[in-house]
């Protein structure tokens, strides 16, 4: 599904990241682990066009991402509260999100609706605007609107952090769901070593800008992985 | 501890992010501020030979101490509006061990050099100086002058009472309003017993005492109140959260593709204090051409100044709120970057808005036909010149827009996200036409000038998806760069 090719990253002669060759199939979930620095968030704005490579290209369904549009029809992401639209209530921006992905009122509130224990009755119907809710909330409603329209691949940056302990659960339950029927393709980054070995059927390490670990999750992953970050 | 807070300021001034970027608009501002200082100064050594002149029966002085009780208000006013509790990173000294005493004693005395506060001085200190020149007694001078500064500064603390609830405002608004008509229908002169109040702190030096009382009733009054409220969830530092209702807009739905965005976008106008300005201001912009139209030095019917008129009132909103376009959106760019939709229908959205603008504001501007078929003929070529020519311009020089904007600022006196681009838009916006009808005009005749315009935003309006198709190539290349600049706070 994505396929990237000797991607490199440099910022004034700082490498920041140097990806030779690394693919993603189809239905997969992986999950990007790092510590700060090692890259996860330059991988997803490469990926989402929002930066160029210094040289490489990524290939998402096999359309090179910075050349063409239409992955975008197919992919969708939540990676920090710059996806947000402040000024909106979260009901106005997922009827937003899900007009640009050709879902009406009714698909929008179907898939809002299975959500509602997530939502913990603290954003539906609440008239405030996104701005005016914490954190937390923002992120839930980020994470909601991405799963808007039925996309094949799904891009989430850090969605256990700054998420309660119930909040945590419910979302891994969520991610496992999605990826149950190997349909959607699932990236998802985190600092969370536990969480993110429930929910990826594979595990990549970064460090410094290189893969250093692209393990199948088994039992032993979660072992291997404090590990090797406790060193 | 004073100096530490002190040291903290001075950094965050010189590291912050646009500092250096945007140094070109602080040597503009400067050059502002030195000359409101200049008028001020003149104004100051002046006043007292203008009032002398003016009403020669009454001691120049006290004629100025009349004036004075309206700049007071005035000044109120203004402050009202414009004058905000200077911030400081307060959130994170909260909990740091300073007392919270220090942190409100800082806020406050920092707030007393504001330039409400120093400008006044450039007016105050050359007239007390002519005063002198004028044999006044010199000890009633210095405590008049001290006297006048002081009571800058209770304007200053009062002001932020004030600022605490609307209702001081409109009891202020009213009180201005009952004095004004009060004195304009002769009932009662209020100006001028406040005036000899004024004047007695001149004949009565140790009168000084009252203005510096009041300056401490102020100072302690504010300082209680924030020590009362210096709490994240109350006063000062919290913002109040609002119920608010949703709205749908579905008669947009006719734009088809576009029309998300344009309900977005009305609700980014309508929900944000700084794009809500714009409109305000376009509206208000209207009646800019009464100025226009109606005095004759601009010209009798179809001048080039007309025809600056004509393109700036239809053209206000596109100017005002296009001049930022992809900034609006800088909070959430990267989203509309990621989303499922091109850079075409965005900025087609975008062009559609500023379109409708000005068929809105042409209409509007209908009414000027009254003053003669020339000047309304003006008004409608400048709307399609606007739409031909400027949409177009205005949308090339917006991809050179990087800056972030925070759209619940306001947008008096707000530089931000101006760049190089808000400079060169006056070029195509104004000179051109201006340019090109008062050559022609001179040259040929009204109506082939007008004609010429006219074509100008025809073929401008004929070519537009050429041209349009072009700024999208144009805007998918800097797209990076935006993304990159919006990030920036």
């Amino acid at each position: 599904m994505i396929v990237s090719e000797n991607i490199t990253k440099i910022y004034n002669n700082n490498t920041v990241l140097e990806i030779e060759k690394f693919e993603i199939k189809k239905g997969q979930s992986i999950g990007l682990v790092g510590n700060n620095g090692a890259g996860k968030t330059t991988f997803f704005s490469l990926l989402l066009d929002l930066i160029r490579p210094t040289t490489g290209t990524i290939k998402n369904n096999g359309i090179i991402v910075s050349e063409s549009d239409s992955w975008k029809n197919f992919t969708s992401s939540f990676i920090d509260e710059s996806f947000l639209i402040g000024y909106l209530t979260p009901e106005e921006y997922f009827y937003f999100i899900g007009e640009l992905r050709g879902q009406n009122k009714a698909d929008v509130e179907a898939l809002v609706s299975q959500f509602s224990d997530f939502f913990h009755d603290e954003i539906i119907g609440k008239k405030k605007y996104l701005r005016d809710l914490s954190k937390g909330n923002q992120k839930k409603v980020g994470i909601v609107a991405a799963l808007i329209g039925n996309p094949e691949v799904v891009i989430l940056d850090e969605p256990f952090a700054n998420l309660d302990p119930t909040t945590q659960i419910r979302l891994k339950e969520i991610i496992k769901e999605l990826t149950q029927n190997k349909a959607v393709t699932v990236l998802v980054s985190s600092h969370d070593l536990s969480h993110v070995t429930d929910v990826s059927d594979r595990i990549v390490v970064l460090e410094k800008g290189r893969i250093v670990k692209d393990l199948e999750t088994n039992a032993a992953t979660l072992t291997d992985l404090e590990m090797y970050f406790s060193n | 501890m004073f100096k530490r807070i002190l040291k903290l300021e001075w950094k965050s001034f010189f590291r912050s992010a646009n500092f250096t970027k945007g140094i070109a608009i602080k040597i503009l501002l400067a050059f502002f501020a030195v000359y409101l200082m200049v008028c001020f100064a003149a104004l100051g050594a002046g006043a007292y030979y203008f009032s002398a002149n003016a009403v020669p029966t009454v001691d120049p002085l006290l004629t100025v101490c009349r004036c004075i009780v309206i700049w007071f208000l005035a000044d109120l006013l203004i402050r009202f509006f414009a004058q905000k509790l200077p911030a400081l990173n307060s959130k994170a000294l909260m909990v740091i061990p300073i007392k919270k005493k220090t942190i409100i004693h800082y806020l406050l005395l920092k707030s007393s050099i504001s330039a409400f506060n120093v400008i006044p001085l450039f007016f105050l200190f050359p007239f007390g100086v002519a005063l002198l020149i004028k044999g006044y007694a010199v000890t009633n001078v210095l405590f008049w002058v001290l006297s006048m500064v002081v009571l800058v500064q209770v304007n200053n603390f009062i002001n932020f009472i004030i600022n605490k609830s609307n209702l001081f405002f409109y009891g202020i608004v009213s009180l201005l309003a009952i004095c004004v008509l009060v004195e304009y229908f002769g009932v009662y002169d209020v100006i001028s017993p406040i005036g000899d109040l004024y004047f007695s702190l001149y004949k009565q030096p140790f009168f000084v005492l009252i203005p510096l009382g009041l300056l401490v009733l102020f100072y302690v009054t504010n300082f209680k109140n924030f020590l009362q409220c210096f709490y994240l969830d109350d006063g000062v530092l919290s913002k109040k959260v609002k119920v608010v209702a949703s709205s749908e807009f579905l008669w947009l739905n006719k734009f088809g593709d576009v029309a998300s965005f344009l309900k977005n976008d009305i609700k980014l106008i309508w929900r944000n204090k700084r794009p809500r300005m714009t409109v305000i201001m376009s509206l208000a912009m209207l009646l800019y051409g009464l100025l226009f139209f109606t005095n004759s030095i601009y010209g009798e019917g179809g001048s080039v100044m007309h025809v600056f008129a004509a393109v700036f009132i239809t053209g206000m909103f596109m100017m005002n709120f296009g001049q930022f376009v992809p900034a609006w959106d800088s909070a959430y760019f990267n989203l509309l970057m990621s989303q499922n939709i091109s850079m075409k229908q965005y900025l087609n959205s975008k062009r559609i808005l500023l379109l409708l603008s000005i068929g809105v504001l042409t209409l509007l501007s209908l009414p000027y036909f009254y003053f003669g078929w020339k000047i309304g003929m003006l008004i409608l070529v400048g709307g399609v010149y606007n739409a031909g020519v400027n949409v177009p311009a205005l949308l090339y020089l917006c991809s050179f827009n990087k800056k972030r904007i925070d759209l619940e600022k306001s947008a008096m006196m707000n530089y931000q996200g101006m760049g190089i681009a808000q400079w060169l838009m006056i070029i195509p916006m104004i000179l051109i036409p201006m340019g090109v009808f008062g050559l022609i005009n001179y040259v040929v005749s009204f109506n082939v000038a007008t004609g010429v315009l006219f074509c100008l935003g025809g073929v401008g309006l004929a070519f537009q998806n050429y041209i349009f198709s072009n700024l999208v190539v144009v805007f998918k290349k800097r797209k990076y760069e935006m993304v990159i600049g919006f990030q920036q706070k």
